[in-house]
């Protein structure tokens, strides 16, 4: 399987972080980021428990 | 924590349910469910929505009053509001549904005197309606920008321009358009009391962070957590080497969101070249937006090489 390294790939100009990664001043965002990082990690856990 | 304290919360929390559904039935949290019942498609009709909710001076009060009544009762009650505090705001969030959420805060003014003024402000890119319960004698700074296409790019993105600051009245309802207007609340002499309902439809995709002094934009970040998910997600399944996940990320590199569409690309492509090599042809050629064709034309060569030279080794 033929695979590129990501730091070969070409990456946009316009370059946009991760959602709650800019505060908004709203009460959610910061709150948002955890609850989404904490929510990928039990995904890929409950995937890959090893 | 002694154990008589413990055993007294576990009884708040079996208590609590009553008070909640008090104010789950009460007639201010129907009224916001009635309100925004057939927004989910129409910014303008849930911000009309909001603006009429808000100009009701009652309703928050009467919204939380069995909370309140609740607390006054047991104070270990928790309140079931998720609630943030931070360095100058304590806030929480009185009512949320998919068409908006609505959220109390002050902002402390000794907080605001004693702390360095922001150095950036942000375009949301959300309307937003607020009721200013208190106003603390404060100034509110606004800036202006263009709203952002599908074609943004950030090397050609106008700075923002500072508006004439205008002063905080108690009992103000305003409207304010995250997509072309931010704001910030500064100068205050007493703390500021503010409800905000935040629109979630028709939200810009993105969100922009500006520096105050310049204008200029400085970051861009997911608005919505959506994509920041699924970038995340086929982070992870090309790291876990899923090939039989090609459809995942084939979906993906079809998403509205520009870079949403390059990041599924570029897993794609460190994860199985072969199969990616004729959706990244159709990127370079027909993409939407210039720089996912720039980047997919820049690399086209490349990996039709890489392709080239596994099948021939020499």
């Amino acid at each position: 399987m033929v695979r590129i390294d990501p730091g070969e790939i070409a990456e946009l100009g316009t370059r946009v972080a991760v959602h709650g990664a800019v505060r908004a001043g709203e009460i959610a965002s910061v709150d948002d980021l955890f609850e989404m990082l904490v929510g990928i990690a039990v995904l890929i856990y409950e995937m890959a428990p090893g | 924590m002694s154990e008589a304290i413990r055993a007294a919360i576990v009884a708040a929390r079996a208590e609590a349910g009553a008070a909640i559904r008090k104010c789950r039935e009460g007639a201010a949290y129907r009224a916001a469910t009635t309100a925004f019942a057939d927004c989910m498609d129409s910014q303008e009709k849930a911000a009309d929505r909001a603006e009429r909710l808000l100009e009701d001076p009652g309703w928050a009060a009467a919204l939380i009053a069995p909370l309140i009544e609740a607390l006054a009762a047991d104070p270990l009650f928790e309140p079931p509001l998720k609630a943030h505090r931070d360095a100058l705001r304590t806030g929480a969030i009185l009512f949320d549904c998919p068409v908006a959420s609505i959220a109390a805060s002050i902002t402390s003014a000794s907080a605001m005197a004693r702390l360095p003024p922001p150095r950036t402000i942000v375009f949301t890119g959300r309307v937003a309606v607020t009721r200013t319960i208190r106003a603390g004698g404060a100034r509110l700074r606004r800036w202006r920008s263009e709203a952002i296409g599908p074609q943004f790019e950030a090397a050609d993105a106008a700075s923002c321009t500072p508006m004439t600051p205008v002063r905080l009245q108690d009992g103000m309802v305003d409207r304010m358009d995250g997509r072309r207007r931010a704001r910030l609340i500064c100068d205050a002499e007493g703390d500021v009391v503010t409800l905000v309902a935040t629109i979630r439809a028709g939200a810009a995709p993105l969100m922009r962070e500006y520096d105050v002094d310049s204008g200029a934009l400085l970051r861009i970040a997911d608005a919505d957590d959506r994509p920041s998910r699924t970038e995340m997600l086929l982070r992870f399944l090309r790291v876990a080497g899923r090939a039989d996940a090609s459809p995942c990320f084939e979906e993906a590199t079809h998403a509205s969101g520009f870079h949403l569409r390059w990041a599924a690309m570029r897993e794609w492509l460190a994860l199985d070249a072969a199969a990616a090599a004729s959706r990244l042809a159709e990127m370079a050629c027909a993409d939407p937006h210039a720089e996912v064709r720039a980047a997919a034309a820049c690399m086209l060569p490349i990996v039709e090489q890489r392709l080239a030279a596994a099948r021939c080794p020499v």
